[in-house]
C-alpha cells in the first residue's frame, strides 16, 4: 500500500477526492464543516458554536467496521478534520428526503413541530437519522432519544416536539436496504492507502499499520497525535493555531482491539468512547455510568479513551475511572511495549509518563470482584455534556469485619492534575467504614487539596462538593 | 377543545395546521445570513479588547496589512473622520462604533479587519498590536454609584456621575403611608442576573454597497428590518445613504429573543466597509463573540415589599431598583418607558397602592438590559410580584394558592385600571389557577409534601399565577426613537385566488408565514395554503416596527385581519354586482357570500376575487388589495397559572423538576399548535435563568463564561415534560380577540420554580433563593440551616 496525499470519500453518495495542493482552498485541518459551508449547495450544515457544543452542524458519518458491517454515526462536523473522512461516508441533510418524499425523521419534525426558527433543525434531522438506523422503531425509547440529542441544542422548541418525533414510530428505516447496499458497495470501492499529506505549511499522515504509526512518532516527535480529535481540534477552529504535523491514528487497526476474558477487559486506545460505553455496561458498571453522561453522542462517537487519557486534562472523565480500576496503560515505543499502572501515567498539568516516541496501544483494566466497590460520581451543572466541577473514581475492599482492607480516591478537578487523596486514604485504611469515621476522614481531604477558583465553583466550594462525594460514596456502598 | 369557524381545507383559527416555513427548514434549505453569498464578497473580523477598561495608546497595523488577502483594517480613528465613531443607541444614548482612544468593557470591538477569505481575516485579527493602559474598572452598580466612584462615561459633556435615568411610578406618599401603618409587611432584595438569550444562530450581516447607483442592500440578523433601515438612513445620511438607497434584508433568523433588536458595531463597520471599499462585506460573529460582546439582558437588583392584613388581603406593594445597563443605555425599551414595562409588577392582583422607581446606572459591562425573550422588563416586574406575594403567604402561613384566589382580580371586574395606572383588557384568574390546580392535582401534592417533610425528604410545591403586558403599542404612549409602535398588513390577493401578504413585522421561528396565512382564511376564506406570507425585506413589505416584545399578533395580526376585512367589504360589493341582488340581502360563510334564505345563490371568494380583475362593478377600483396599519387602542393583557413541582436531593442540592403546569391564556388561538410549541420554548427559557444561566464577571471585567462550554444552556435531557393547557378569555379590543404569548412562558416559569425550591426549604426557615439555583447554593442553605 502507497501512501498517497489524496484524501477520498463519499459525498452523499458520490466518490470526492481531495489533495491539498496549493491551488486548494483547503488545508489538512479545514474541518468538514467549513468544507461543507464553502459549498452553496451544502449549506444546510449550520455552525453554531465550532466548538462541538450545539450539534447544530451534525452530520453523518457512515464507515465500514473491521467485520465489513455499516456503521451509522452522528458527528460534529466542527470537529472533524478533513482528512479523519478518508474513506468513509458523509451523509448532510441535503442527502435524504426529497420535497415530495421527505425522510421518515424529517415528516416526524413537521408532524411535532419539532422546528421553529429552523437553524438548529438540519442538525437535529441528521442525529435523528442516525438514531433511527441504529434503534429502529421498537427499541426507541425516551432514555436512548434523549442521549441521541443531548449535542443539540435548541433555543425555541424546549425539546418537547422534537423528543416526540424521535419517539414517533416509523414504518420505515433511516436507510432502505438499497441505500444501505449502495453505501457498502461505495465505500468498498474507495481504494484502500495510508495518507500522506504534505502540504505548504502543514504535513498530515494517517497510517494503516502500528509499525508505520510508531516509525512516525519516532520521525516527528512533535507531531500531534490525534484519534477523534475532539480536543485538539479546538486548537484550530478557536485558538487559530496552526498544526504543522499531525499524526492521525484513526486507522490503525490494532488500536481498535477489544478482548474480553475472565479477569481483564483489554481496551485499544483508538476505541471510541461509545464504544466502550457499550461494551462495559455490565463490566464495568461504574465506567459505564462514567461514559453515559461524557460530552454528548455526537462527541462520543468521536473521541477515543486514548485520547481523553493521553490529553491529561485535570478535569478529564475516564481519568480517576480508570485509576479506581487500577488499570494499566500500554505504552507502545520503536523497541518495545511496557505497562504503566494507570495512577502513575498521569504526571502532572496534561502532563503524562510517555516518552516522546510511544503512544498509547490499550488499556488493561482488571475486572473487580463482586466483594469491590468500584463508583464514579461527578458534579456539574448540567447533567450532561458539561465538563466536571468536581469528579470522583473511588474503590473500596471491606474485610469481613467490615473494616476497610483497601480504599482509593481519585478526584478531578481538585488539582492540576488528577490525583489521589492519600492522606484520607490512609485514614480509612483499617477503620471501620462508619460513617462517623467517614465524616472525621472527610476533614482529611482539606490536607489533601489546595483546589482552585474558577467560573465553575468557587474553592471553598470544590472543597466542600469533595467531602461530600466521600459521603455519598459511604452512603451508596455501607451494607 | 378549540371549535373552528373554518373546514380544514380552508385552514383558518383554531386548527393546527403544519408550519409552511417547514418546508424549507427540515430539508436545510432555509437561508439564513451566513448562507448570502456575493460575487466577490469580503470578510470581516474583528478584533476585540481583552480589558474592561483601558486606554487606547496605539494601534499597529502593519503585520496585519501585510497579509496577503487583508485589504483594510479600520480603527475608530478611521471612522472619526466620516463622524462614524459613534452611534445612537435605540434609548438615545451614544455608543462607539470603533473606539478612538478608550475601550470601556471586555470584548468591545477594537478594529475591523477586511479580508478576501473568512479565515485570513481571522489570522489578521491576530497580527494586529494593540497597546492599551488598563484602568480598574467598575464592575459592581451599588459601587459605581458611589460619591467617589470614577465617571464613566466622559465622553458626556458635564457628566459627573454614573448614573442614567431616574424612573418611577405610583403615588409614593399614599403607598408609604399603607406601609406604616399595615400589620404585615414583608421585604426581599432580589437580584435579576444578567443572562444572554444564545440564539443558535449568532448575529452578522451582508453589507452590499453599490458605488455605481449609490444604493446599499444590507441584509442581517434583525427583528426590525425597517426601523434599522431608518435608523442608518438617520446615521448615514450625510455620506449620502438617504433612506430610499438603503434596502434592509432580513431574511431567515435563527432565533432571536430580543437579541437581534439593537444595532450593534459590527453591521455599521461592515456598511463602512462596504461603502469605503465598494464591494460586499460579510461579517457573522462567532459564538464566543455573541455570547460576550451583544444582546445582553436583565441584570437588575430589585428590593421588593409588600403590605398587607394578618388574613391575607394585600394592600399595597413597594419596588426599588438598580439597573445595570453596562457602558451605554442600548436596551430596546419604548422611549417613554426608560425601564420598560416594569410597571405592570402590582400583578394579578386587586389592591390599591403602589409605588416603583428605578436607577439606572453605567459600568464597564457590554451594553445590558437588552433582552431574553422579554424585552420590556415583565419577567423582573413578574418576578418580583410572585415571588414577594409568596414571602408574604409564607409569613402569615397562609396556603400561596389561597391567599392569590383571595387577592385575584374577579374577571367581571375587567376593564381593570391597575394602581400604576394600566388597564388591563381581560382576564378568569381564579379559572386558570383552578384549573393548573386540577391538573396537577394540588390537594394531594401537599399531602404528600407533609409526608415527605415528616420523613426528612424535600419536596416544594409552587406557584405562579403572572399577567403579562405585551403586544406594543397605542402609538399615543410607545414610540422607539421617535417612531410609532403600529405594524401593517398589505394583503394581494391574484385573479386565480390565491394572495401574497406581507407584514412589518419578522418572525425568527414563531411561525408567521403559517399563522399570519391562517388570519386571512379566517377573513377571507381563501385556504390559508394558498396565501403566500413574506416580510423582512424593506423595499416589498409595507412599514412596522418588527417582532419582539410578543407584538407580533397584536399588531400585525390584528392588521391582517382588518386589511381581511377591508377586502371582504369589497369582495361583498362584488358579489351583490355578481348576483344582482343588494348588499343587505348578502350573508357571508367563510369561503362564500350566499343570498339570505337561498344558499345555493352564492359568489365563493375565488369567483368575487376573479371578478375583481375581469367583471368588476363600473366605478369600482380594479384589483383585489388592501393595506392596514393598526395602532392598537390597547396592550393585551396575557395570563397564565404555573404550578411547578420540584424534588431535591438532600446530599448533592441537587433541584429536579418532577413536573411543571403551565395553564396559558392568551385569548383566541390562532394555531394551538403553533401556540403550544411556544409555550414549551418559553418554559425552557424560563427555566434555564432559573436553574442554569448566568453571565459571570470578575472584579477585573473578565467574563469567566463567554463560550457554550461554560455557559450552560439547557438540553433535552434537562428540559422537563411540560404539561400545557390553556384558559380562553378574548381581547375585547382586539379583531380577532387574540393576545400575544411568546414570551408569557418565559416571564411565568422562574418564579414558579423558585418558590417551588423555596416552599421545599420553607420549613427551614428559607424565604428567598436567588436564581440561578444551582446545586451548591441549596447545599449550602442546608448546610446552614443545620439540615445536613
Amino acid at each position: 500500500m502507497r501512501a498517497s496525499g489524496t484524501v477520498i470519500f463519499l459525498l452523499n453518495g458520490t466518490a470526492c477526492t481531495i489533495d491539498f495542493h496549493e491551488s486548494t482552498p483547503y488545508t489538512p485541518t479545514t474541518t468538514v464543516l467549513q468544507f461543507l459551508r464553502s459549498h452553496p449547495q451544502l449549506q444546510g450544515t449550520k455552525e453554531g458554536c465550532a466548538e462541538g457544543d450545539c450539534g447544530a452542524c451534525t452530520v453523518v458519518i457512515a464507515s465500514l467496521n473491521q467485520q465489513s458491517e455499516l456503521v451509522v454515526e452522528a458527528c460534529d462536523s466542527c470537529l472533524i478534520f478533513l482528512p479523519m473522512l478518508h474513506r468513509k461516508a458523509l451523509i448532510t441533510v441535503e442527502h435524504i428526503g426529497t420535497p415530495e418524499h421527505l425522510h421518515p425523521v424529517q415528516k416526524a419534525m413537521v408532524d411535532h413541530d419539532g422546528s421553529q426558527c429552523g437553524y438548529c433543525t438540519p442538525g437535529f434531522v441528521m442525529s435523528l437519522y442516525a438514531l433511527h438506523h441504529n434503534h429502529p422503531e421498537s427499541e426507541s425509547s425516551r432514555e436512548v432519544a434523549e442521549d441521541a440529542l443531548t449535542g443539540n441544542l435548541c433555543r425555541c422548541t424546549g425539546y418537547r416536539s422534537i423528543l416526540d418525533a424521535a419517539l414517533q414510530v416509523h414504518d420505515q428505516a433511516s436507510m432502505t436496504p438499497n441505500d444501505q447496499k449502495q453505501t457498502i458497495q461505495g465505500l468498498q470501492s474507495l481504494q484502500s492507502y495510508p495518507l500522506s499529506i504534505v502540504s505548504q505549511h502543514q504535513k498530515y499522515f494517517q497510517p494503516h499499520d502500528l509499525q508505520e504509526a510508531v516509525k512516525l512518532r519516532s520521525m516527528y516527535p512533535e507531531a500531534v497525535m490525534i484519534s477523534g480529535a475532539t480536543d485538539v481540534a479546538l486548537k484550530v477552529t478557536k485558538n487559530d493555531e496552526v498544526l504543522e504535523e499531525i499524526i492521525d491514528l484513526s486507522s490503525v487497526k490494532p488500536l481498535k482491539e477489544l478482548k474480553i476474558t475472565d479477569h481483564y477487559i483489554y481496551l485499544g486506545a483508538g476505541l471510541s468512547l461509545e464504544q466502550v460505553k457499550r461494551t462495559v455496561e455490565d463490566l464495568l458498571p461504574a465506567l459505564y455510568e462514567t461514559l453515559k453522561v461524557f460530552g454528548s453522542l455526537q462527541i462520543r462517537n468521536l473521541a477515543t479513551i486514548g485520547g481523553n487519557i493521553a490529553s491529561a486534562s485535570p478535569i478529564g472523565d475516564t481519568a480517576p475511572i480508570l485509576m479506581a480500576y487500577d488499570a494499566q496503560v500500554e505504552l507502545v515505543g520503536p523497541q518495545s511495549t511496557r505497562l504503566v499502572p494507570m495512577r502513575e501515567f498521569i504526571t502532572g498539568y496534561r502532563e503524562t509518563s510517555m516518552q516522546k516516541d510511544e503512544m498509547i496501544l490499550g488499556f488493561n483494566i482488571p475486572i473487580p470482584n463482586t466483594q469491590t466497590h468500584v463508583k464514579w460520581y461527578k458534579i456539574s451543572k448540567r447533567k450532561d455534556l458539561d465538563i466536571s466541577t468536581v469528579s470522583g473514581g473511588f474503590r473500596l475492599e471491606l474485610e469481613q469485619d467490615a473494616t476497610v482492607s483497601h480504599i482509593s480516591l481519585f478526584y478531578g478537578g481538585m488539582a492540576a492534575m488528577t490525583k489521589n487523596a492519600s492522606k484520607t486514604e490512609a485514614s480509612l485504611l483499617g477503620k471501620p467504614w462508619s460513617r462517623e469515621q467517614v465524616e472525621l476522614s472527610m476533614d482529611i481531604i482539606d490536607q489533601d487539596f489546595t483546589p482552585i477558583s474558577d467560573a465553575r465553583a468557587e474553592a471553598g466550594g470544590r472543597r466542600i462538593m469533595a467531602r461530600n462525594l466521600l459521603l455519598k460514596f459511604w452512603t451508596d456502598t455501607h451494607a | 377543545m378549540i371549535q373552528c369557524k373554518t373546514s380544514k381545507e380552508i385552514g383558518g383559527m383554531g386548527h393546527s395546521m403544519r408550519r409552511k416555513e417547514d418546508a424549507r427548514f427540515i430539508q436545510g434549505k432555509g437561508q439564513y445570513v451566513d448562507d448570502i453569498k456575493l460575487p466577490e464578497m469580503l470578510y470581516m473580523d474583528i478584533v476585540r479588547s481583552p480589558f474592561a477598561y483601558a486606554k487606547i495608546t496605539n494601534i499597529n497595523i502593519e503585520k496585519a496589512m501585510a497579509l496577503p488577502g487583508v485589504l483594510a483594517v479600520i480603527t475608530g480613528k478611521d471612522l472619526e473622520q466620516y463622524n462614524l465613531h459613534w452611534m445612537p443607541t435605540l434609548m438615545s444614548d451614544t455608543q462607539m462604533v470603533l473606539p478612538v482612544d478608550t475601550v470601556m468593557y471586555q470584548s468591545q470591538e477594537v478594529a475591523a479587519v477586511i479580508a478576501t477569505e473568512r479565515y485570513i481575516a481571522a489570522d489578521a485579527v491576530e497580527l494586529v498590536e494593540v497597546e492599551y493602559e488598563p484602568m480598574q474598572p467598575v464592575m459592581d452598580p451599588y459601587k459605581a454609584m458611589e460619591a467617589d466612584a470614577p465617571v464613566l462615561r466622559i465622553d458626556k459633556e458635564g457628566k459627573t456621575d454614573n448614573h442614567i435615568w431616574h424612573w418611577e411610578a405610583g403615588d409614593k406618599e399614599a403607598t408609604d403611608r399603607i406601609f406604616d401603618d399595615a400589620e404585615v409587611k414583608v421585604k426581599e432584595q432580589m437580584h435579576i442576573p444578567r443572562i444572554h438569550v444564545a440564539s443558535i444562530e449568532t448575529c452578522g450581516c451582508v453589507a452590499n454597497y453599490d458605488k455605481v447607483n449609490n444604493h446599499l442592500t444590507m441584509y442581517m440578523t434583525t427583528q426590525a428590518p425597517h426601523a434599522i433601515r431608518t435608523v442608518i438612513a438617520l446615521v448615514a445620511g450625510h455620506v449620502g445613504l438617504t433612506e430610499e438607497k438603503v434596502r434592509v434584508i432580513s431574511p431567515d433568523i435563527g432565533g432571536g429573543f430580543g437579541g437581534k433588536v439593537p444595532v450593534y458595531p459590527g453591521y455599521v463597520i461592515a456598511i463602512a466597509a462596504s461603502f469605503l471599499i465598494g464591494k460586499p462585506v460579510k461579517w457573522i460573529e462567532d459564538r464566543s463573540e455573541n455570547l460576550q460582546a451583544d444582546s445582553f439582558a436583565r441584570d437588575y437588583h430589585i428590593t421588593a415589599e409588600m403590605a398587607g392584613t394578618k388574613d391575607g388581603k394585600i394592600l399595597a406593594t413597594r419596588f426599588k431598583l438598580l439597573c445595570d445597563h453596562g457602558y451605554t443605555d442600548a436596551a430596546a425599551n419604548p422611549s417613554k418607558f426608560p425601564t420598560g414595562l416594569f410597571s405592570i409588577c402590582t400583578g394579578s392582583y386587586d389592591y390599591g397602592h403602589s409605588y416603583a422607581e428605578a436607577d439606572a446606572v453605567y459600568t464597564n459591562k457590554p451594553p445590558g438590559g437588552v433582552a431574553y425573550r422579554c424585552s420590556f422588563r415583565v419577567t423582573e416586574a413578574v418576578h418580583a410580584i410572585e415571588r414577594i406575594t409568596d414571602c408574604y403567604a409564607q409569613e402569615i402561613n397562609k396556603d400561596p394558592a389561597q391567599l392569590r384566589f383571595d387577592n385575584f382580580i374577579n374577571k367581571d371586574q375587567f376593564p381593570y385600571k391597575s394602581a400604576l395606572g394600566w388597564e388591563y383588557d381581560s382576564g378568569d384568574y381564579h379559572q386558570g389557577l383552578q384549573k393548573a390546580m386540577e391538573v396537577v392535582g394540588y390537594d394531594d401534592l401537599r399531602k404528600e409534601q407533609a409526608e415527605k417533610r415528616a420523613r426528612g425528604e424535600l419536596m416544594g410545591i409552587g406557584i405562579s399565577t403572572f399577567t403579562e403586558i405585551v403586544g406594543a403599542g397605542p402609538s399615543r404612549e410607545f414610540d422607539i426613537l421617535g417612531i410609532k409602535m403600529f405594524d401593517s398588513a398589505e394583503i394581494r390577493v391574484h385573479p386565480t385566488g390565491k394572495a401574497i401578504a406581507r407584514f412589518g413585522t419578522k418572525s425568527q421561528g414563531q411561525g408567521h408565514e403559517t399563522t399570519y396565512a391562517q388570519i386571512v382564511a379566517e377573513e377571507l376564506g381563501i385556504p390559508a395554503e394558498h396565501i403566500q406570507v413574506e416580510e423582512g425585506d424593506t423595499d416589498t413589505a409595507p412599514y412596522g416596527l418588527g417582532t419582539y416584545a410578543s407584538r407580533s399578533t397584536p399588531t400585525a395580526g390584528a392588521a391582517a385581519a382588518i386589511a381581511s376585512r377591508k377586502l371582504r367589504e369589497k369582495a361583498k360589493k362584488i358579489a351583490a354586482y355578481l348576483l344582482e341582488v343588494s348588499e343587505e340581502d348578502l350573508e357571508w360563510e367563510p369561503g362564500k357570500f350566499f343570498v339570505k334564505g337561498a344558499p345555493d345563490k352564492a359568489k365563493t371568494i375565488q369567483e368575487i376575487v376573479f371578478a375583481a380583475y375581469t367583471n368588476h362593478p363600473q366605478g369600482m377600483e380594479a384589483g383585489f388589495e388592501a393595506t392596514h396599519y393598526y395602532d392598537p387602542p390597547n396592550l393585551t393583557f396575557p395570563s397564565g397559572a404555573y404550578i411547578c413541582v420540584v424534588d431535591i436531593d438532600k446530599e448533592t442540592g441537587e433541584v429536579k423538576v418532577r413536573r411543571f403546569v403551565a395553564i396559558d391564556d392568551c385569548g383566541h388561538i390562532i394555531n394551538p399548535m403553533i401556540v403550544q410549541g411556544q409555550v414549551h420554548g418559553g418554559l425552557t427559557q424560563g427555566l434555564a435563568p432559573a436553574l442554569y444561566e448566568e453571565l459571570i464577571y470578575d472584579e477585573e471585567g473578565n467574563i469567566l463564561n463567554g463560550t457554550f462550554m461554560d455557559y450552560l444552556v439547557p438540553t433535552a435531557v434537562e428540559s422537563p415534560s411540560w404539561e400545557t393547557g390553556h384558559t380562553v378569555t378574548p381581547s375585547p379590543h382586539h379583531p380577532i380577540g387574540a393576545k400575544g404569548v411568546g414570551e408569557s412562558p418565559t416571564v411565568g416559569a422562574p418564579p414558579a420554580i423558585v418558590n417551588a425550591v423555596v416552599d421545599a426549604l420553607s420549613h427551614l426557615g428559607v424565604t428567598h433563593m436567588e436564581i440561578p439555583i444551582t446545586a451548591p447554593k441549596v447545599w449550602k442553605i442546608l448546610k446552614e440551616k443545620g439540615a445536613l
